[in-house]
């Protein structure tokens, strides 16, 4: 079982780390997946950790800490990327307008010249 | 004293039966310029609303009649426009009707006028009114009304990137102008009844439901207090 979260541990984080590198991950996004990946390797090689934690805030059956704390860091993260989502749609709504607009004064300028 | 020019601002998202004799009727009225906001339309919407007279901004993307209108206002603010008026492209809002709007945006004594049909409502357009009312806070009646006159210091607010994010010239958009302070009126106009197609929102029963959630969420948030 230990090898099993120390293997999906340091797949994740090799992942992790290839997509950065092939620039398929952007740093800042990765910086939490590269935290991800070093909490599953840790908490696989070394599962006391999350038997000692979840004594010490009182959870008799520990292995359901670990799941929880996976959840909240996945539910933070989704959350995150949808925020980082909106933004960016709002920014190439505006692009896509600004598009327009250039377009429009471009035409103002060519019907000025063929005035003149 | 020379008039003010009126811009009149149409998103139009594949229109073409309908654009070119909405804009050529609302060349009838004095002292505007129209501008059509083609949303990325496969037909001949732009080539239409260009032989009708029209001045025509097209979007490489299709953005929603909100954000073209949106766009149609960034470009009247750039050429200077004091007072923008957004009309249909489907022909529901008859130049007559415009022409009401206008005279009473003249007036100078509110920032936004909208020209609210009451008679149109079906019985599920009613339901959905009143209980945008009951979660927005809003006072007004027609909240869907896609006719209406903006005034320099509303089209400042909406031309910007805070009013991107809104995907209807309804709700949101009002709440946002009430944030500010604007003042809001309505007065009664007689819409048409729409020749071809139906109400983009009241149109199928998926897009009544997202708009139905979207603006309920959008009641809820952004209600002010």
């Amino acid at each position: 079982m230990i090898w099993f979260t120390a293997m999906t541990g340091i797949v994740a984080g090799s992942a992790i780390l290839y997509l950065i590198r092939r620039d398929h991950l952007a740093v800042h996004h990765g910086a939490w997946w590269i935290t991800a990946g070093f909490s599953m390797l840790g908490l696989g090689l070394f599962p006391p950790l999350v038997n000692g934690f979840a004594k010490l805030i009182g959870v008799t059956y520990a292995p359901i800490v670990a799941v929880l704390i996976a959840f909240v860091a996945l539910l933070i993260k989704t959350l995150l990327s949808d925020i980082d989502a909106s933004k960016g749609e709002v920014e190439r709504h505006r692009l896509v307008q600004r598009i327009a607009l250039l377009e429009a004064r471009i035409q103002d300028l060519e019907s000025q010249q063929t005035e003149r | 004293m020379p008039y003010d020019t009126t811009y009149i601002v149409i998103p139009a998202h594949e229109e073409e039966r309908s654009v070119g004799a909405v804009v050529a009727g609302l060349y009838e009225l004095p002292h505007v310029r129209v501008i059509v906001v083609d949303d990325a339309s496969r037909d001949n919407t732009a080539v239409e609303a260009r032989r009708a007279g029209a001045e025509v901004i097209s979007l490489c993307t299709r953005l929603g009649a909100w954000r073209a209108t949106q766009a149609g206002m960034r470009r009247a603010l750039f050429l200077g426009a004091k007072r923008v008026a957004t009309v249909d492209a489907d022909g529901q809002h008859t130049p007559k009707s415009v022409g009401i709007l206008l005279e009473e945006a003249a007036k100078g004594k509110s920032d936004v006028v909208i020209g609210a049909d009451l008679a149109r409502g079906s019985a599920f357009r009613m339901l959905a009114w009143r209980l945008h009312r009951k979660f927005s806070g809003l006072a007004l009646r027609d909240l869907t009304s896609g006719l209406r006159a903006y005034n320099a210091k509303a089209l400042r607010l909406l031309a910007g990137r805070s009013a991107t994010s809104y995907l209807y010239q309804d709700v949101g958009i009002l709440l946002l102008l009430q944030r500010d302070g604007l003042s809001i009126v309505e007065i009664p106009v007689k819409m048409e009844r729409r020749d071809d197609g139906h109400s983009r929102i009241f149109g199928t029963w998926a897009s009544v439901l997202r708009y139905m959630v979207y603006t309920m969420i959008i009641g809820i948030t952004k209600r002010n207090h």
